[in-house]
């Protein structure tokens, strides 16, 4: 075969470029389809959508796409379904990204990934999708973050059958279940805001799926409180027949990991530990039913279980932080010293850790709460106490380059946490939780304005809305 | 430029519009079970598939409920047996068996090797006899001949049951579809799909209808037994297993090929797939009075409207492939009649 000639050569270049990796960015502007954008998307693309009302159900089966919506101030594209489309979006192109969106109005489901390796979805407004809000299945490599979820008739956040997940920084309220993690390995759940659901975080495992097992789910640093919403799903489903008020729940899944989080005023039960039903688990032989290896670490537990839906009050004679039915293997809690517990006794995870004979019904010794405040304070820091559920000073003025230390005088936990009104953000103030005695130290290093608040007590007043200002 | 750059510039073209880049359901089969075809088992199974020798009363062949012509199942609602007796359950495909974990529609069988003697020594089937059956075949110089080459080193020995069950089973793992239109469009073909097929595809993948989760990619089966509540007396896996919460399960069957292997469910009481998709649109035996705890929670009643029904089994249209169909062999071994016309003659009447 003869060389190629120099046109045809320059052509195949023209030709293979845009495969070879250059990102191709489209722009859908308001009135215009998303799906004829999506339709003419090579690998690679960036589809970015402008605010605007989009009566559209999207597949996108193209690998390497990103819907990344406009977002201006309180304008942002949305995904309408008018109560008439199936679901906002299915995606089965790998790794596949949404952003920016609000998605409404569904009848099934807001996202779904399927077979997707690398799922990242940020920054959607879920309200009212049917079923689910985001429903990654069959997936790997996903992330869900900073998105809203409410109004959702089974699980607002899902993922299923799937394997390395975050769930992290979403506010998820007003659905069945907040957030489930369902048949699935390695998640990791942490600092999200799930209140005012029916359940607040299930891990379950369910019968009928390829994935048998779900393991290794962690669940820390969230918010889970008052999930006391009557449940309005389809009560022939696994979910729609949950007693209300649960704040988390194990059922099935193993390795299971609780810890940092804040669960306050569920009215059932805080925690619950429990194996599948017979009735559910005899209808798949290879499921193994039972919580194993639960490991509730320190949570801070108040006033759950003290209004207990019939059903749970039966079962485990009453509310409380905590219940346990009493099955599965190696389960344990360290319960901090006044929290509540219902059906069998969960024996201490410390004490069997350092060797102690594991005695049931015995609760850990409580964390040192009140250390002396021998806390450490840089040299010349400009320092705010929390003291009295408040911020002293609320309102703080630096210079910039210089460091801040908040110091907890208080009995309870707090953090130190940006965010705006009631909206936490992950950067750049994020203390860990703050017990009596701790500190958290941030240097300012860019002149400005930021607002921060206490994940634990946003709902109240005065712990959110402080603020630093760094002068040039 | 030359008449060359011209017909390669032509052939790019070509292929960049009509053949993209292959889409997220472009996705690889599971590796085959079992072990791996050799030539001569496949072509002896062939042969004994279609060979009426292997029933008790020389009329049946496998060959004659798994009809190739209607992708290896026999249009009936339930298969008949031995003298024409109706038996329990429809007659699945064998397209893809290959692939699957277990084997009849309450998945006893763990192996193709396994299931072949099931139908092949039930007295309402073929009612073979495996002595007899052994002693017809090492009568028959070609099959004593073409056991010992695809068993080799056992000699006569080589006519038993278990290597006959491995020949047929062997020739069942042929039958690979995995090139329908649906494929192709996978494969990045966008043509290769009507828009009413891509609609249905998208319904097929919908959270509102739910068909996917149990009809899985790419294979469209699951190693999974469902109940979807199809009003029966069998209890298929809860029979088998006598475990309460199993009744009414049956194994996920594939969709592939599912266009020619009417009428549909574990009892042929479906006869199109309009009526499977009105069935499960209406919450499968939800709305017919079986008891809930017999279907499955995905199983709900999904509101879509007439067209989106026809997009659905449009869609279903697109899995067909039988480019693996083998032909039938013109006579067999034992010198019997092949697929013999009457039974054929028979079937359109009864089909429903």
């Amino acid at each position: 075969m003869k060389p190629l000639s120099p046109f045809l050569c320059c052509t195949l270049l023209l030709c293979l470029a845009p495969a070879a990796g250059a990102q191709r960015t489209l722009r859908v502007e308001a009135g215009g389809s998303i799906a004829a954008a999506i339709e003419k998307a090579p690998p690679g693309s960036v589809i970015e959508v402008e605010p605007g009302v989009y009566k559209e159900a999207l597949t996108v089966d193209t690998p390497n796409i990103t819907l990344r919506g406009i977002v201006r101030g309180s304008e942002r594209p949305v995904l309408e379904g008018s109560g008439a489309l199936n679901d906002g979006v299915i995606a089965s192109g790998s790794p596949f990204a949404m952003t920016g969106f609000r998605i409404q109005h569904y009848k099934g489901n807001g996202v779904t990934t399927q077979g997707v390796d690398g799922v990242f979805l940020s920054d959607l407004i879920l309200d009212d999708t049917g079923l689910y809000g985001v429903y990654p299945v069959e997936s790997r490599n996903i992330t869900v973050t900073h998105c809203t979820a409410t109004r959702i008739k089974d699980a607002a956040l899902y993922v299923g059958e799937s394997n390395q997940v975050v769930v992290a920084y979403n506010e998820v309220h007003h659905n069945v279940a907040g957030i489930e993690i369902e048949n699935t390995n390695d998640a990791l759940v942490h600092d999200n805001l799930v209140y005012e659901n029916t359940a607040g975080i299930l891990v379950f495992v369910l019968p009928g799926k390829v994935q048998k097992e779900g393991v290794r789910t962690r669940v820390f640093r969230n918010w889970v409180v008052r999930n006391n919403t009557p449940n309005f799903g389809d009560p022939e489903s696994i979910v729609g027949g949950l007693p209300h008020g649960l704040g988390i729940m194990v059922m099935g899944a193993d390795h299971t990991a609780l810890e940092d989080n804040w669960v306050k005023g569920n009215d059932s039960a805080g925690i619950a530990v429990l194996r599948l039903a017979p009735e559910h688990a005899d209808k798949d032989p290879a499921l193994e039913p039972m919580s194993d290896h639960t490991r509730i670490g320190f949570n801070y537990l108040l006033g759950n279980g003290q209004k207990p839906h019939p059903g749970v009050a039966q079962s485990y004679g009453g509310g409380a932080d905590v219940a346990w039915d009493g099955t599965g293997e190696n389960n344990c809690a360290d319960l901090p010293d006044p929290a509540t517990a219902v059906g069998a006794p969960l024996p201490s995870c410390l004490e069997r850790e350092s060797g102690a004979a594991p005695r049931a019904g015995q609760t850990a010794p409580r964390p040192a709460a009140a250390r002396p405040s021998e806390a450490v304070i840089p040299a010349g820091a400009a320092v705010v106490r929390i003291r009295g559920m408040r911020y002293q000073p609320r309102h703080l003025e630096v210079a910039r380059g210089e460091t801040v230390t908040w110091l907890n005088e208080d009995a309870v936990t707090h953090t130190v946490t940006s965010g705006k009104g009631t909206q936490p953000s992950a950067a750049p103030l994020g203390s860990p939780f703050l017990r009596r005695g701790d500190t958290y130290s941030h240097a300012f290093d860019e002149p400005g304005r930021y607002e921060y608040l206490c994940l634990p007590h946003l709902d109240q007043a005065p712990m959110r809305g402080a603020t630093v200002t760094v002068t040039d | 430029m030359t008449r060359q750059d011209l017909l390669l510039l032509v052939l790019l073209a070509a292929g960049l519009l009509g053949n993209g880049f292959a889409t997220g359901l472009d996705r690889a089969f599971p590796p085959a079970r079992g072990e791996p075809p050799t030539a001569e088992r496949v072509e002896l199974g062939r042969l004994l598939f279609f060979d009426p020798v292997l029933s008790g009363d020389g009329t049946l062949s496998c060959g004659h409920c798994h009809r190739p012509d209607r992708a290896f199942s026999d249009g009936r609602p339930t298969a008949r047996g031995s003298g024409g007796a109706p038996l329990a359950r429809n007659t699945p495909s064998l397209y893809n068996v290959a692939f699957k974990h277990r084997l009849f529609w309450d998945r006893r069988a763990g192996s193709l090797e396994e299931q072949v003697r099931g139908p092949l020594f039930s007295a309402d089937e073929m009612g073979a006899e495996p002595g007899a059956l052994l002693a017809r075949l090492r009568a028959i110089p070609a099959y004593r001949e073409r056991f010992a080459r695809a068993f080799p080193p056992a000699g006569d020995e080589a006519v038993s049951v278990e290597n006959l069950a491995r020949a047929i089973a062997a020739f069942e793992r042929t039958l690979v579809s995995d090139d329908s239109r649906y494929d192709r469009y996978a494969r990045g073909q966008r043509d290769a799909l009507t828009p009413a097929e891509r609609r249905g595809l998208t319904l097929f993948r919908s959270v509102h209808t739910r068909c996917f989760e149990c009809h899985r990619l790419p294979t469209f089966e699951a190693p999974l037994a469902m109940g979807v509540g199809v009003p029966s007396v069998d209890d298929g896996v809860g029979a088998l297993s006598g475990v309460e919460a199993q009744r009414g399960q049956f194994g996920v069957p594939t969709l592939r090929n599912v266009a020619l292997t009417a009428p549909y469910m574990h009892d042929g009481s479906l006869a199109t797939l309009e009526d499977v998709v009105a069935f499960y649109r209406k919450g499968g035996g939800r709305a017919l009075g079986v008891d809930a705890a017999r279907v499955h929670e995905h199983v709900r009643p999904f509101a879509i409207s007439d067209r989106e029904a026809s997009d659905l089994v449009a869609f279903l249209g697109a899995l067909t492939d039988e480019s693996a169909r083998p032909e039938i062999p013109g006579q067999v071994p034992s010198g019997l009649p092949v697929l013999r016309a009457p039974r054929l003659a028979a079937q359109p009447e009864e089909s429903r």
